[in-house]
């Protein structure tokens, strides 16, 4: 190889993946001392999030194990206040994740939608509106379908998406509490 | 000109003359869609200027080694190592600054006015200089978003930096924290830069070409923008 051939093509090869290396290098450094405290952040949003839907539980502990479908995580209550489970729903614009408790004597108590990103004005009532999630509160862990609820109007997707993300929760649960471990 | 007084005139470019919100008109998207409130503005400013100046210094650092083939895709690597690295440091230590910012964080990536500097500039300029103008383009940015978020909070939620200012009684112009607010203030702010620098005889000649353009000086007629 020539060295007018080097510069023409072998010089801008050598450089980019220099460059590359070099920046992957830093960004594996930065990534190493960040992913624990961000995971610690997550870990405690999760955990505030669980607590505000049981508040009668103190602490949680994270149950493995399952085998349901859409659900993200179960945790219990140490002391038997009850199980909290994060599921989520196929909806118009992408998952909507929610997190239902169920009590001690296996009722929902309460159900708290996450963050979407289905439509504005619509869907994302869903999180918006925690006071559409109130009629949940009561029922029994069996699945149900939308025509049980009031689905938020102009919004059957998203309500759609809701039903299944609780009723996904509610599987986990019974999986969980009666099946097989 | 001394040696000194152009480093400073450097620095100041950025700022009033070359403004990259108000003058240059880069970087329109994230000046719309994040300056719904003054902290927004202002961590949004923060993490574009950290990510200028560090960009614009190793651009300029490397600007003899580059060759000129691969250029583009050796500074997009550059950039978005530096907003990775934003990222990663928002998400960990602010995170309401990340619940804030959301998407509009990675997009810097993309941000005219840090590949537009990396050309325009930093690849023309020493490491001391790049610096400079990356802080003034920076600062230019930050000021610009933090002007337009305080609009638009004061008028849209009636508060600055979350603590209320306008009585409750009063009712809020809530046109303000939705995009078209953002539209309308920009279009003002833009109004009133061309307002006062007419009235201080700086007119320049606004027709497409060389001579309105305001980054002219950098790039002496050479890029074909026309």
């Amino acid at each position: 190889m020539t060295k007018e051939q080097f510069e023409e093509y072998g010089k801008p090869i050598v450089v980019l993946a220099v460059i590359c290396i070099v920046t992957s290098l830093l960004l594996a450094i930065t990534n190493g001392v960040t992913a624990p405290v961000i995971k610690e952040n997550e870990r405690r949003i999760a955990q505030a999030a669980y607590h505000e839907v049981l508040p009668a539980a103190e602490t949680f502990e994270t149950i493995t194990g399952y085998t349901t479908p859409d659900v993200l995580e179960i945790v219990k209550d140490p002391a038997g206040n009850g199980y909290v489970v994060k599921a989520q729903g196929q909806g118009y614009g992408g998952k909507v994740p929610a997190i239902v408790a169920f009590d001690a004597n296996g009722q929902i108590s309460a159900v708290k939608f996450l963050e979407n990103s289905e439509t504005k004005g619509f869907g994302s009532r869903l999180y918006e509106e925690p006071a559409w999630a109130e009629q949940f509160a009561g029922m029994g862990a069996t699945p149900f379908t939308i025509s049980d609820i009031d689905a938020l109007s102009g919004a059957t997707l998203s309500s759609k998406a809701a039903v299944q993300a609780i009723n996904a929760a509610i599987e986990g649960y019974n999986e969980v509490t009666k099946g097989g471990n | 000109m001394s040696a000194q007084q152009s480093k400073i005139s450097i620095f100041t470019n950025g700022i009033i003359k070359e403004n990259p919100v108000l003058r240059l008109v880069l970087g329109t998207c994230p000046t719309l869609a994040v300056t719904t409130a003054a902290f927004n503005g202002l961590g949004m400013g923060a993490a574009a200027t950290f990510v200028l100046i560090g960009s614009n210094m190793v651009i300029s650092a490397l600007r003899k080694v580059i060759p000129d083939k691969v250029r583009l895709p050796a500074y997009i690597t550059v950039i978005a190592t530096f907003v990775t690295i934003v990222q990663m440091l928002v998400k960990a230590y602010a995170q309401d600054l990340y619940a804030a910012l959301g998407v509009f964080l990675p997009l810097i990536v993309v941000n005219c006015i840090i590949l537009g500097r990396a050309e325009m500039f930093a690849s023309k300029h020493n490491v001391v200089e790049s610096a400079l103008d990356g802080l003034g383009m920076g600062i230019g940015f930050t000021f610009t978003l933090l002007l337009m978020s305080s609009i638009r909070e004061i008028l849209g939620a009636g508060s600055i930096f979350g603590v209320t200012i306008i009585p409750e009684e009063i009712d809020r112009i809530s046109i303000m924290t939705t995009p078209p607010g953002g539209f309308l203030t920009f279009g003002v702010l833009m109004a009133l830069v061309i307002f006062v620098e007419t009235k201080l005889g700086q007119k320049k000649k606004r027709a497409i070409g060389c001579e309105g353009c305001p980054s002219a000086a950098n790039c002496h007629g050479k890029g074909g923008c026309n």
